[in-house]
């Protein structure tokens, strides 16, 4: 590796870790000058931020399978249930533990998946359309099934591996290295970005985009489940949903692939998607410290983000902006020196 | 090209059978009177003590079968209860036929519903739906329809309408009675104790949360004989997590939230995490999201948290109220219940005295009332060892067809408004149990 | 099977079939129930049901039109009913609630594509985020109380003819602009050919400023409406919206991705439809626990007949 692209990795690792890095510090300001407290104070917090980490980083990834490629699937929340409920519920009466119950939801997830990839391959019916049409049909059999009483985690001790949180980094570091690989470094990933750029192109040079579709599909189904299983051992209980409600999932999180995609270009959208993942739990980590209301947080958060996709979609015009003021400022001054 | 036709093939199947499955249960429950009629006499007369006198009304001919509209807003093991409850014990014995609702999370969901209800022949409307009562009751009114809401607080506004039957519901002052008395337990050691008190929707106007909240800060206030530095209706809607200060020093946090909102469930934990709280008195249903996390904190710092919430009867109370933490005690100490059955038959009694023309016993002074029915406190595994008999089935229903008889002039021609309330106080657990002959 | 295929690559197939499903729908539950579906009460019920998202529809089919996406409506709408609401209990006047609605939303879709045109903001993305801004600002705005209209008022209003000839007036001069200005024609050039219609000397920018406004005027007048319909504004007010606007224009037969053969009544027939589905699948007395997975196998399949097949897979790039 050359001097200059050694320089710029350096930079661009620098410039991906500052973000939440920056964010980290600016919250620990204002925390401790409003309520004499930082953001982090003990292992507590740690472990709440770790974990609801864990849960929006898999969901964040799942939505960056098809986002990049213009398709929102809004059945990701409802494929997240289905899998839960009856990865969940299968696995605790096979009698199997924790790891048995992620992998099997895991599996449920990747079938969801799947079949929704299958769906859309065969039918080419608009993305989001078709995420509803699947999400209302998911939402009913989860609905129907276990009479309708979804998971129950709490009180199991076989669960128990699944909220600690030296094995959920396990699975986070796991996941991203899978990911990685297989956005990064693998055939389907090449793929993936030559069908991002231009699909005609792709499908012209040989790449079969529907599999490569459906693959998206399945991964995308396998990691809302992961997130899944994890919230729902958190939070003790899973409900089935009627109504559409498990679009929350996808409206709530995309905010973190698009924060991740505009940070992937310090890194790649791994990372990116990381970075990002951490800088919005450690914002809402702190803001949650300065006990404000929940709409005002929201506005907070969004407004931040508005602001910075605005400089970030203008960035050319205000550098150019820039350089014109000092140009001005130069000329000023070398008028001014000659009429002296 | 073969594939696609396969495919619409496929789904017309499925919406086929998904149509006929629904249109034989229908047909089912329309051969079902006749036949029920009888049983109906024969679960009268098995409880014929109960009953005040023996009358020959007969719903199955005396009256031409109404169709009724069942509000949800949302479908929760309680409501999806209440469902079967209504609908294979209720309908084939009254001469009634139910239409279900999907969960209806808008008020635009409700009277879209009460509409298409109404056109399907829809007499009346019974509501588990409680917040858009105003506009349903209006609704109900304009079409010519019965409407009655599961609301106990205020509804003003629609009470001299002539469709509306009244609310009914569980008492919210007796759940505050009994957050009271498990603030009482708790507390009553005299010993100095950190309560964390989820407040849930007090803060956005929930009349149930803002009474258990202000309940419970109540007790807190007379346990220890403090005195709140601002007012306690001010503190329990407020929007942001508040510490309650006090002239005596007590740690009292109030987290106002949606349990299903991580960012609330994280900032619960945060707050535990901290060792300062060992009391959490949730103002709702907070035990099935709180469990995990109460339950950390206890075993960070091996000390007993001692919990209170209202609950649903349901596996999760279950295990929440059998399930021993690290320190030995039960993971949920108390909780507030109310029976299925009971809030359900006596929203149809309300009702079908509404659709029989008996108006005059529900609204003696021309205006709708609250008819409102006990909850009971649970304070361990063998109170709900026996509160879990209950409710069961058509056996241990607590509201069974001889308590609605009597809850219907038709059928019980001596009824009073004094006594529909009367009975329905007298629904205490005890009574209950030992109607059933649940207890000795 | 070929005859079928022709039949379906006709030119004027996606024409009639939304209408040949709608009469279908209709004749498939008004024999299910023995005509009680074509009472007077179900089709005044159906028009009431219909009406709030088949007249944001018209509107938003401006934007879909050009190949945008705005999924940000259910909280324009939600957020401009609070604040009408709110006026209305300070003024006690009709007009200027209704002014004061329809102005807001106004305001706000100028903003929404003033960040999609002016600041380089991808619609979706914009929308996304001001979605979220909208709602918080709302939840605020309704706080600890309900916000409730008096429902005479709402009465009076639905029950006049202020619905209905709005509605007209609004659709009417929708599908002038559309189908016989320059504008719409422009507007769909954009849709079907962005990069021809900018170097034919269109001026996007402008366009889909203009679309976006007349698409404000649409979501003004369904917030309007949603006050008169529900009265009583929560968080939860026109929470599916941006869902149904979309579900409801594919339905009726136009891509969301927009395109020349777009068409602005597309989401009134679509709205229509959905409402008559709902209607005739609970009149049919369709176990409520089933009735959503029959709409959605539903749905999809009337999506599936109601759309061109293309060889590559339909995406559109969001952010």
């Amino acid at each position: 590796m050359n001097k200059s692209a050694l320089r710029l990795n350096m930079k661009n690792a620098i410039c991906s870790f500052c973000v939440p890095a920056g964010i980290y510090l600016i919250m620990e300001i204002i925390s401790r000058v409003v309520t004499g407290a930082g953001v982090i104070n003990n292992m507590a917090d740690m472990k709440n931020l770790a974990r609801t980490f864990a849960s929006l980083f898999c969901i964040a990834l799942a939505l960056s399978c098809n986002l990049p490629a213009g398709r929102m699937d809004f059945s990701l929340g409802s494929q997240m249930i289905l899998a839960v409920i009856f990865g969940g519920n299968i696995a605790l009466s096979l009698g199997m533990g924790g790891i048995g119950t992620l992998v099997l939801s895991i599996i449920f997830g990747l079938v969801a998946g799947f079949l929704v990839g299958v769906a859309f391959v065969k039918t080419r019916i608009i993305p989001m359309i078709l995420g509803m049409g699947m999400a209302l049909i998911y939402e009913c059999i989860s609905f129907s099934a276990f009479d309708s009483k979804g998971l129950q985690t709490f009180g199991n001790s076989k669960l128990s591996v699944l909220s600690n949180v030296t094995f959920i980094s396990i699975v986070v570091l796991l996941v991203t290295l899978v990911m990685g690989y297989l956005f990064l470094m693998s055939p389907f990933g090449y793929n993936r970005k030559a069908i991002q750029g231009n699909q005609r192109i792709a499908m012209n040079s040989g790449i079969n985009i529907f599999s490569n579709c459906v693959i998206c599909y399945t991964l995308a189904g396998g990691l809302v489940a992961i997130a899944g299983i994890f919230d729902t051992v958190f939070k003790g209980n899973l409900a089935p949903v009627l109504g559409m409600d498990s679009r929350a999932t996808v409206m709530g999180n995309m905010f973190a692939v698009m924060l991740g995609m505009t940070l992937a270009r310090f890194s790649n959208s791994v990372v990116g998607i990381l970075m990002a993942v951490l800088s919005i739990k450690i914002l809402t980590l702190g803001l949650s410290k300065l006990a404000l209301d929940n709409s005002i947080q929201t506005i907070i958060i969004y407004f931040l983000f508005l602001v910075l996709m605005i400089y970030r979609m203008n960035e050319s015009e205000i550098k150019a902006w820039k350089k014109k003021k000092l140009r001005i400022a130069e000329a000023k001054r070398i008028r001014a020196e000659m009429a002296e | 090209m073969k594939k696609r036709v396969l495919a619409i093939a496929m789904a017309f199947t499925m919406m086929a059978a998904g149509l006929t499955g629904c249109k034989s249960a229908s047909e089912e429950a329309a051969a079902e009177p006749t036949t029920t009629a009888a049983a109906s006499k024969t679960a009268g007369e098995s409880t014929a003590g109960q009953t005040t006198q023996s009358v020959s009304y007969d719903h199955a001919t005396d009256h031409e079968k109404f169709k009724i509209g069942l509000a949800f807003a949302d479908m929760s093991n309680e409501n999806l209860e209440r469902i079967d409850y209504l609908k294979n014990y209720i309908a084939p014995k009254y001469n009634v036929e139910f239409i279900v609702s999907e969960a209806l999370d808008s008020a635009e969901a409700e009277l879209n519903f009460i509409e298409n209800a109404q056109i399907s022949g829809a007499k009346g409307i019974l509501s588990f739906a409680p917040t858009y009562w105003e506009q349903a009751g209006n609704k109900c009114q304009e079409l010519g329809i019965y409407y009655a809401v599961q609301r106990t607080a205020d509804t003003k506004s629609i009470d001299e309408l002539e469709y509306f039957c009244g609310g009914f519901g569980s008492q919210q002052s007796s759940t505050a009675a009994q957050m009271k008395i498990a603030a009482e337990n708790f507390l009553g050691d005299k010993q100095k104790h950190g309560i964390l008190i989820p407040t849930l929707l007090a803060c956005k106007n929930n009349v149930a949360h803002r009474l258990n909240a202000t309940a419970i800060m109540e007790a807190v206030e007379e346990a220890y004989g403090l005195k709140f530095t601002k007012p306690i209706d001010e503190l329990v809607v407020s929007g942001e997590p508040t510490m309650a200060e006090n002239d005596k020093g007590i740690d009292v946090y109030l987290y106002p939230g949606e349990m299903k909102n991580e960012d609330v469930i994280t900032g619960i934990s945060a707050a535990l995490l901290t060792g300062k709280y060992d009391v959490v008195m949730g103002a709702g249903n907070t035990y099935t999201q709180l469990s995990q996390i109460i339950d950390e904190a206890e075993r960070a710092f091996n000390k007993n948290i001692m919990v209170a919430s209202v609950g649903e009867l349901s596996e999760s109370l279950h295990t929440a109220m059998n399930t021993d933490d690290c320190t030995g005690n039960k993971a949920l100490d108390f909780a507030v219940v109310k029976s299925t059955t009971v809030i359900a038959g006596e929203g149809f009694a309300i009702l079908m005295n509404g659709l029989l023309g008996d108006s005059d016993v529900l609204k003696p002074e021309g205006k709708a009332m609250k008819f409102e029915a006990l909850n009971w406190g649970c304070d361990g595994p063998k109170q709900l060892a026996e509160i879990e008999q209950l409710d069961q089935d058509e056996s241990t229903y607590v509201f069974n067809t001889a308590m609605i008889d009597k809850m219907i002039k038709k059928t019980n021609p001596n009824l009073t408004n004094e006594e529909i309330h009367s009975m329905l106080g007298d629904l205490t657990l005890y009574n209950c149990l030992k109607a059933m002959g649940l207890t000795q | 099977m070929k005859q079928l295929t022709k039949i379906k690559e006709n030119r004027y197939f996606l024409e009639v079939f939304p209408f040949a499903i709608l009469f279908l729908l209709l004749l498939v539950f008004g024999l299910g129930t023995g005509g009680r579906f074509f009472a007077k009460a179900n089709l005044t019920g159906i028009f009431n049901q219909a009406l709030i998202t088949a007249t944001a529809t018209i509107g938003i089919a401006f934007i879909y039109t050009t190949g945008n996406l705005d999924i940000s409506i259910g909280a324009v709408i939600a957020l401009a009913a609070t604040v009408g609401g709110k006026i209305y209990l300070a003024t006690e006047n009709v007009v200027i609630m209704i002014l004061v609605t329809l102005l807001i939303c106004l305001a706000l879709m100028a903003w929404n594509s003033t960040l999609s045109v002016s600041l380089h903001i991808k619609t979706t993305t914009a929308a996304i985020v001001m979605m979220q801004i909208y709602k918080a600002i709302q939840e605020s705005l309704v706080g600890a109380v309900d916000l409730a209209v008096p429902f005479a008022i709402c009465s009076a209003l639905e029950k006049s003819s202020f619905r209905i000839v709005t509605l007209l007036m609004y659709m009417i001069l929708a599908i002038v602009i559309y189908n016989f200005t320059p504008f719409g024609r422009a507007i769909r050039f954009i849709g079907g050919n962005e990069n021809c219609a900018t170097q034919s000397g269109l001026r996007k920018s402008t366009y889909i400023r203009l679309s976006f406004l007349i698409a404000g005027v649409g979501v003004g007048l369904s917030a309007v409406y949603t006050i008169i319909r529900v009265g009583t504004i929560t968080t939860s007010t026109a929470g599916s919206m941006g869902m149904d606007v979309m579900l409801a224009t594919v339905l009726g037969g136009m891509s969301i991705f927009g395109g020349d053969r777009s068409k602005c009544y597309a989401g009134v027939l679509g709205a229509i439809t959905v409402v008559v589905l709902n209607k005739g699948l609970l009149m049919m007395g369709v176990d409520n626990s089933l009735v959503q997975g029959i709409r959605g196998i539903l749905f999809l399949l009337l999506v599936y007949l109601n759309s061109e097949r293309p060889d590559v897979l339909p995406t559109r790039k969001q952010f």
